[in-house]
């Protein structure tokens, strides 16, 4: 036989895979094989890998596949200089080249189809949802934000029961958002945070510019005779102990941009601890509900003026009774310090004076404060700074230092089990602190909380007589102190992953460090280290300049937002589970999505903005939990700069 | 007036067209981007590359929508779209490889579905396909995984139906050859692991 027919009959083996020979080449081929043992090797070869290649596993998409396809085709839409969402109406019987086409497609999309000429036009309207996937319930939870309507603030409600399994892909419509207090105009917002007591703080930038930091009095309940809001004596003070109340009246609020405060804002009395905002999906929520007619008005009132914010976003300590926030004078005259605000103060009062200290995050009911000074090292350029950490209780004012070396902002979870922060070169200017080139890390918290062993004592004397049993009361720096505590995770430590190394173009070798890294960390000796490097890739490049932590309610899942360039617009969110002894990095709960910097976490969801060409944005929510992991559009909004919060 | 009239009709249907090309693209993803993902992966080897082309893909299928003739072909369009888009960027990557931030530096340690996928694309099999060219394996994978008709897989490949046969027939044998070398380079490792001595106590 000749090579050319051998060779000839090797493809026929191939080709009968993918489609039965003709029976004359079908004969010459079985023929061929009985006699050649050869080929009968490479006869099972062809079957085998023709198995083998038909069981190889589907890859799934990451689950923001969707909605970064969806914005890269919106820009396509805004780039042909349409809006968006079109209306996306059809016109059957256009005469015109595209007709068989258009009806053809039409087979191909009918419930498309019948969306719309059922649905008629929806110009300006988002683009109706193709019946996919069905939604599966969650615990309901209510959350806000806080957006631009008729060029007024205003803060919606928007009850989540249900999300979306496919993801990306928006299964239903998101339930109604209804605007519940309009807060005026004037302000550009920047934060939102909920407090457990009915007060909302806000701050951004008046129209000259200038940093606003404001209180608002929230509406618990519907009232059908509210009481006026907080009146203005004729000298500018107000009663403190006058109930306040959103004013649903017609006249126009008014946010103050700044200026002395007018008015107190008053504390209306915690309900308890369920007021706690996010404490559980089925917590009752300190957002008021809508209310029939007109949303209800509610003023601002400054706590801070001639101020610009520093540090993490303000927050309110986990009983919501207190305010944390840091500023620095905005003429750049000092430095930053920490103040905090208490129902019943006029004014932010200062919790620090040497104006070198930041907010970083609470740790119970303590705040976690980053404190800076030049490097020691007079050959070291003067602008560099050197980090400590220290924790202050704002009742009696006593500090703790915290041996946790070089780190800026940490952010403590609830539980006080986990801290992430960021480690790098920190550098000042005009008075500001700029991290320059550094990374994010998780380490345990408990190890280093210099509080813990108070906190260990007290628990244990307060045990004897709440626990009959005599069982010895745990730290708080061992055990969660919130009683949906997450599930047990392996004792963290307090190592420290070692110093960036700029330059390193990075590799698989550059994993954490092990425990008793010389960073000048109190690691438990011979624990494995629970440091996690989280961006390092950025911290090589130098680039990340902004990031924002935020912690879920159960401190079993954080969510991150970066930003590489300052001059970039959004970011990139991502949600993990904490490190556990079946997963030490944690599990990507929510995959890397484009973001704006202000997000929420709930107990078991994240809520953000996904920036739009034009400026418009989308509110998603992703949930997380043993139902699985699913996501949600709630709406478009006109703004991709609104403010979601739980 | 009437130029106006017919320059304004013009640009309605104009936003009709795209609307439609619009509401059809998000139709084709919402049945499509699992297969043309998991298509993109295998031909990359890449899970963030995958993701960033199967976007670009439906990018360039919103953009070409009007080069859309046969609906019912719609699926070996999109994996046209999706093979040029890869062999680009294979072309491409020889040059410059561009890794976005997934959360997890590259330095550090993988998370689950990035160990999931790697050890998928560990296999035998999946370094044969790897090492075998790419528009065989672009012939392998549309008409083996992702069961593409011989007409279909001519179609998104660009080429004739006879050249698609004898291309995915000459693949066939390429992947032959190279399980062949991989089976040997695993065999050749188990017998170094085997031969390598137990280290002694003292040295744990």
């Amino acid at each position: 036989m000749s090579a050319d027919r051998h060779a000839r009959l090797r493809e026929l083996l191939a080709e009968r895979l993918d489609a039965p020979l003709p029976a004359r080449e079908a004969a010459d081929l079985e023929a061929h094989l009985a006699a050649c043992p050869a080929c009968r090797v490479v006869e099972r070869d062809y079957t085998a890998q023709h198995e083998q290649l038909r069981v190889l596993s589907a890859i799934d998409p990451p689950r923001d596949l969707w909605a970064r396809t969806r914005v890269a085709i919106d820009h396509e839409v805004t780039r042909e200089g349409r809006r968006p969402f079109p209306a996306p109406t059809l016109e059957l019987d256009r005469q015109g080249a595209h007709r068989q086409l258009r009806v053809a497609i039409g087979s191909l999309v009918g419930v498309l189809v019948v969306l719309l000429l059922v649905g008629g036009p929806l110009a300006q309207g988002p683009l109706p949802e193709v019946a996919s996937a069905t939604p599966f319930a969650i615990p309901p939870q209510q959350l806000a934000f806080l957006d631009v309507a008729d060029g007024q603030l205003t803060l919606y409600r928007a009850d989540v029961a249900e999300v979306c399994p496919a993801p990306g892909i928006s299964c239903a419509a998101g339930p109604p958002s209804r605007p519940v207090v309009r807060l005026g105009s004037g302000v550009a917002a920047r934060q939102l945070a909920l407090g457990g007591g009915g007060q909302l703080f806000i701050a951004g930038r008046d129209s000259l510019g200038g940093e606003v930091f404001a209180i608002v009095a929230l509406p618990v309940a519907p009232s059908p005779e509210p009481t006026l809001s907080p009146t203005m004596g004729p000298d500018g003070s107000a009663p403190p102990s006058t109930p306040t109340e959103p004013t649903p009246t017609a006249t126009e609020p008014v946010v103050e941009p700044s200026g002395d405060p007018t008015a107190t804002p008053t504390a209306r009395p915690t309900d308890g601890a369920d007021e706690t905002p996010g404490t559980g999906s089925d917590a009752p929520s300190i957002i008021p509900p809508p209310t029939p007619g007109q949303p209800a008005t509610a003023e601002a009132h400054p706590i801070l003026s001639g101020m610009r914010g520093t540090g993490a976003p303000a927050a309110w300590s986990p009983d919501g009774t207190i305010l944390a926030l840091s500023a620095m004078p905005a003429d750049g005259s000092a430095g930053s310090d920490v103040y905090t605000w208490r129902p019943g103060d006029e004014q932010a009062v200062p919790l620090t004076s040497d104006h070198h200290s930041t907010f970083a995050s609470w740790a119970g009911d303590r705040i976690v404060v980053s404190r800076v000074a030049a490097a020691d090292d007079a050959n070291a350029d003067a602008a560099v700074l050197t980090a400590t950490t220290v924790v202050i209780d704002p009742t009696s004012g006593e500090e703790r230092a915290v041996e946790l070396a070089d780190a800026w902002l940490p952010s403590v979870d609830p539980t006080r089990h986990w801290v992430v922060y960021w480690q790098g070169r920190l550098e000042a200017q005009a008075e500001a602190v700029l991290p320059s080139g550094g990374r994010l890390l998780i380490a345990g918290w408990s190890a280093i909380d210099p509080w813990a062993a108070d906190d260990a004592a007290a628990a244990a004397a307060a045990v004897p007589s709440a626990s009959p049993s005599g069982v010895p009361g745990s730290s708080p720096g061992d055990q969660p102190v919130a009683s949906d505590a997450p599930p047990p995770a392996p004792e963290p430590t307090a190592s420290v992953a070692p110093e960036p190394t700029p330059g390193d173009a990075g590799g698989a070798d550059e994993r954490p460090a092990p425990a008793g890294s010389p960073s000048g960390s109190p690691s438990a000796s011979g624990s494995p280290d629970a440091s996690l490097a989280l961006d390092q890739a950025r911290a090589v490049s130098g680039s990340t300049s902004d990031w924002v932590v935020r912690w879920s309610t159960t401190g079993t899942a954080y969510g991150i937002w970066t930003r590489v360039e300052r001059e970039e617009t959004g970011g990139t969110l991502i949600v993990r589970s904490v490190p556990s002894a079946m997963n030490p990095e944690g599990e990507v709960l929510v995959a890397p999505t484009p973001a704006q910097r202000s997000f929420a976490v709930g107990a078991d969801r994240v809520v953000w903005v996904t920036p739009l060409p034009g400026g418009d944005g989308e509110l998603w929510v992703a949930s997380w939990g043993e139902l699985g992991n699913g996501s949600l559009r709630l709406r478009t909004l006109d703004s991709a700069e609104a403010l979601p919060a739980f | 007036m009437l130029a106006r009239s017919v320059a304004l009709r013009g640009q309605a249907d104009m936003t009709r067209d795209r609307a439609t090309a619009r509401a059809v693209v998000e139709e084709l993803f919402r049945l499509h981007a699992g297969e043309i993902y998991s298509y993109l992966a295998r031909m990359l080897r890449d899970d963030e590359l995958a993701a960033d082309l199967a976007q670009e893909t439906f990018v360039k299928a919103y953009r070409a929508f009007d080069s859309l003739e046969e609906p019912a072909r719609a699926r070996a369009w999109l994996y046209q779209i999706a093979n040029r888009t890869a062999l680009d960027e294979l072309r491409r990557r020889k040059i410059v490889r561009f890794v976005p931030w997934t959360g997890e530096s590259r330095g550090s340690a993988r998370s689950a579905e990035e160990i999931a996928l790697h050890g998928r694309l560990s296999g035998e099999m999946e370094r044969a396909l790897a090492a075998i060219p790419e528009r065989q394996r672009a012939a392998l994978l549309l008409a083996e995984l992702h069961d593409l008709t011989g007409l279909e897989m001519a179609a998104a490949l660009g080429i004739s139906h006879v050249a698609a046969r004898a291309l995915l027939t000459r693949a066939r044998e390429s992947l032959r050859q190279a399980l062949a070398v991989e089976r040997a380079r695993s065999a050749e490792r188990d017998a170094a692991r085997t031969a390598r001595p137990e280290p002694a106590e003292d040295d744990r």
